[in-house]
């Protein structure tokens, strides 16, 4: 029996290179020095506890604008150490969930056609749904890295991203 | 006896010849003015060397004998010129004038020490001592003018006789000081400090001797007339055994009487502390009370400082542990409802077609309708093994049997397992989806907005707290400041002074209840002690021999009469310092315009302190250190001159005005000339201040001699002393 959970749980969704900076600018690495160290994520002055959760707030914001950008031909991509399943810090599980549902819907997937699938076809699909977090999720990086960009002290306030969340209500 | 002149020869900074180096003295104030690094502190010395052999270590701030400094005692520019084979004799000469009140004329003294070292090495180092032949010892001389030549002295110590004629031992250190050592010679928190001053400078160790001499025969003539009530009783073991218990009682009332006496000191000190704090105490505890309300409200901000960065510095946190993040996702939620519904429907229809399909293929097997005849029957009949429809009977197992049973198993394998219908079960993850979707679409996501409100709200609280709170510490901060200046208190200072009151306040209490227990005690043992004496007159069969009695008697009065003569001289002596100290306090005050109160010598227990008080008696407490120094010299000036023993003295102070102001020190200048019949001080503070160079020399009254003394080569080529010398200046 294929587990949904499980089959899109492993998945660790890629990012362009190109944004490494800007990932490592606004997130910890991991989760794991902050418990160590005991230091907040502001302690270091980044906005995000975890790369995931920037990957997170990227696609949602990138899925506001409605920008799914596919990576170029031949794009230098990087993935996560850390699988979806475990993108659970900060109330985050309930997060990946309620996109995982958005992706079930703009990727117009037959629900019904997927049950009468094969493992191989339902794996084909969940990395289709995959692949559509990646792009928006570049659709999204795009966005703040040109913002970045054209107005970098629009970041200097904590309440940035916060911001930025209502200046895309879509 | 004054000092009629100091001569230097190759002595440190002073080099070339005696006649080079003079100071001449005169009666009343002598000052020598140098700027720092002048040659002050080595005139000083010369004064010390030649008198005592010793020089300040100025590193170690200890005193050092000629052996230990050596060459060191040699002028550097002699040295410097010296040839091999040379010798150097550093050397330092005072003349002495002895006024006598039998003649008007003067005995002359020439003092003289000198240490010699010869060169015995070619070589430019001259700092080097392997390079000379030290002397073990300086040398001393002392010569006596006769008529017209002064002839040397040969009898033995007849240096140090004179030396200590100048400068007693005793009174060294209040006759010969640098300004620094003021501070300890009255120590201010030290009691015995000023009792010990008049001990040695007062002749009062001379009734302390008649009071022992007293209570000693006494204690023989009253041990005499004991021992004879005891002799002449006519019961002998009674006698024995209240001779006996006398003793004990004489023990225990002697001890009790000076235990109350060591009561009474403690608990006069602990009065006298209290009070010293009572101007101070009320202050105190407010203080006290604002730095505890400082501290907590420290405390308050720190902490709201800290709420206030986490909750600005987290807010960004609240993306996902609010799920702010989902603000703008609602619209999705209806999409896939919208979704899940057709997939639901979908599979619904899937299954009704399985159903329909596997229903048919069974009724072609049974032709017979649809469900016809329906489980329940099926199942009735092969209970009651009868057919319902033909109303055969039938046996189990047999044929009718095992077909009626084929249909109901037929029957049941209708019902449509969704196995039966898709290769993948999905229902549960798109459900859940559903459910968590619907959650937060409901709970979380039409909410964001009045969370965040909500939170930017708590912010600005925060805010207003922090604002409040720095007021509030603001206010206190500033009532803290003011009472300090009003106070006078510093600022660690009221901790100790609570803490103190208090304390002194529990030892009075204390003291109080010892002083009564042991009263009551002294009472009832003198009680019964009198009680024994009389029983013990009454028992002697024959009259004590009156010689006995009156004897004690007569050294009982004597005794008391010595004790009380000691202290009513004592309280003179007291009274005497006191009003003297206010002489010279007042003289010395006279130009400065601030309240200076008055000193009073203020019993403690058996010492005195000199204390500070307004006109009603009320400590001074914000006295400043300037004031404190006046009050200390002033005690000293009376100490010296409470028996006119300055007239024979000099003083010879470096520095004492170090701490005054331009008023104080032409008050003590004017002060100091008329209590001791010469002083010689040296002093930094007339060399740059003209105008105080001016009042010294036109305003001091009885002014002796002024020398500038300055180096002869510049400040900056000073590190060359192979040239240096110093020039000495007479202004008048």
């Amino acid at each position: 029996m294929i587990d949904l959970m499980e089959e899109l749980g492993k998945k660790t969704p890629r990012y362009s290179m190109k944004y490494r900076r800007l990932i490592e600018g606004f997130a910890r690495k991991g989760a794991v020095d902050y418990y160590e160290s005991g230091e907040k994520s502001y302690d270091l002055g980044k906005f995000f506890t975890n790369f995931y959760e920037f990957y997170l707030y990227s696609a949602f914001i990138g899925l506001y604008i409605n920008n799914p950008l596919p990576f170029d031909k031949d794009e230098k991509t990087n993935v996560f150490w850390v699988p979806m399943r475990d993108w659970n810090s900060n109330n985050s599980a309930q997060t990946v969930q309620y996109l995982w549902m958005i992706m079930f819907v703009k990727s117009e997937l037959d629900f019904n056609a997927l049950e009468d699938m094969d493992q191989k076809g339902v794996e084909r699909e969940m990395l289709n749904v995959s692949r559509l977090i990646e792009v928006y999720a570049n659709g999204g990086f795009d966005f703040i890295n040109s913002k970045v960009t054209e107005n970098p002290a629009f970041f200097d306030d904590d309440d940035c991203f916060v911001k930025l969340l209502k200046e895309v209500e879509n | 006896m004054i000092i009629k002149s100091l001569s230097i020869e190759n002595f440190q900074c002073y080099s070339g010849k005696l006649e080079q180096n003079t100071f001449e003295f005169r009666k009343g104030l002598n000052v020598i003015i140098g700027d720092n690094g002048s040659g002050k502190s080595k005139l000083y010395d010369a004064f010390f060397w030649v008198l005592y052999d010793k020089i300040f270590d100025s590193s170690t701030r200890q005193l050092i004998h000629t052996s230990e400094v050596g060459t060191g005692i040699v002028s550097d520019k002699a040295k410097a010129s010296c040839e091999v084979g040379e010798k150097i004799v550093a050397k330092v000469q005072l003349k002495l004038y002895n006024y006598k009140r039998s003649s008007s004329y003067p005995d002359e003294y020439i003092l003289e020490r000198s240490f010699t070292i010869q060169k015995i090495n070619h070589s430019e180092d001259y700092n080097d001592p392997e390079n000379w032949k030290v002397a073990a010892n300086s040398v001393t001389s002392i010569e006596k003018k006769d008529i017209i030549n002064f002839k040397p002295l040969h009898e033995t110590d007849a240096f140090n006789k004179i030396v200590e004629k100048l400068i007693p031992t005793d009174m060294g250190k209040y006759l010969w000081f640098q300004g620094e050592q003021v501070d300890s010679l009255i120590d201010f928190k030290n009691e015995n400090s000023l009792t010990y001053a008049i001990n040695i400078l007062s002749d009062i160790n001379y009734y302390d001797s008649m009071i022992e001499v007293a209570k000693k025969v006494f204690n023989q003539a009253e041990s005499a007339y004991k021992s004879e009530l005891r002799e002449k009783s006519k019961n002998e073991n009674e006698a024995e055994e209240l001779s006996k218990r006398q003793d004990n009682l004489e023990i225990l009332i002697e001890r009790d009487e000076n235990d109350l006496e060591k009561v009474i000191e403690n608990l006069e000190y602990a009065e006298n502390f209290k009070d010293e704090l009572l101007g101070k105490i009320k202050d105190a505890q407010e203080l006290e009370r604002i730095k505890s309300g400082l501290k907590s409200s420290r405390e308050k901000i720190n902490r709201l400082n800290d709420n206030l960065e986490t909750a600005r510095k987290g807010f960004n946190n609240n993306l996902f542990s609010k799920q702010w993040i989902l603000r703008n996702a609602g619209s999705y939620f209806k999409d896939f409802e919208y979704r899940l519904k057709y997939y639901d429907e979908e599979r619904e229809n899937k299954k009704v077609d399985h159903k329909i399909k596997v229903q048919q293929e069974a009724a072609k097997k049974n032709r017979l309708p649809e469900n016809v005849p329906n489980a329940t029957y099926l199942q009735d009949m092969i209970d009651e093994k009868v057919c319902f429809l033909c109303d055969r009977k039938f046996e189990e197992n047999d044929s009718a049997h095992q077909h009626l049973y084929d249909l109901l198993e037929k029957t049941k394998k209708t019902r449509v397992s969704i196995s039966d219908i898709v290769n993948n079960d999905f229902k549960t993850f798109f459900q859940n989806l559903y459910n968590n979707g619907y959650y937060l679409k409901t709970n979380v996501i039409e909410n964001v907005d009045s969370s965040i409100a909500k939170e930017l709200e708590r912010i600005e609280l925060l805010e207003d707290k922090k604002k409040d709170a720095i007021q509030e510490y603001q206010l206190l901060d500033q009532r803290f400041k003011q009472l300090l200046d009003i106070s006078s208190i510093e600022e660690e200072e009221s901790k100790d002074i609570v803490r103190n009151f208090n304390q002194y306040d529990k030892d009075k209490g204390k003291f109080e209840r010892l002083k009564f227990e042991i009263e009551q005690r002294l009472s009832s043992n003198k009680k019964e002690l009198k009680e024994i004496l009389e029983k013990m007159k009454h028992n002697i069969g024959e009259s004590i021999n009156q010689d006995t009695v009156e004897k004690k008697e007569v050294l009982e009065t004597f005794l008391e009469l010595a004790k009380s003569t000691r202290s009513m001289v004592y309280e003179e002596q007291i009274q005497r310092i006191e009003e003297e100290a206010n002489k010279h306090f007042k003289k010395m005050t006279a130009d400065n315009k601030s309240v200076q109160g008055k000193i009073i010598l203020k019993k403690i227990g058996s010492n005195y302190m000199p204390k500070n008080v307004d006109e009603n008696g009320i400590e001074l407490t914000s006295i400043n250190d300037s004031n404190i120094i006046l009050i200390k010299l002033a005690t000293i000036m009376a100490i010296v001159t409470a028996k006119g023993k300055s007239d024979f003295h000099p003083l010879i102070s470096d520095a004492p005005t170090s701490k005054f102001g331009d008023n104080y020190t032409i008050g003590f200048c004017n002060t100091i000339d008329n209590v001791f019949a010469q002083s010689i001080i040296l002093s930094y503070d007339f060399y740059h201040n003209m105008a105080l160079r001016k009042r010294l020399l036109d305003e001091v009254d009885n002014l002796g001699a002024v020398y500038v003394i300055e180096p002869s080569i510049r400040e900056e080529d000073r590190a060359n002393r192979k040239e240096l010398s110093t020039n000495i200046t007479l202004l008048n």
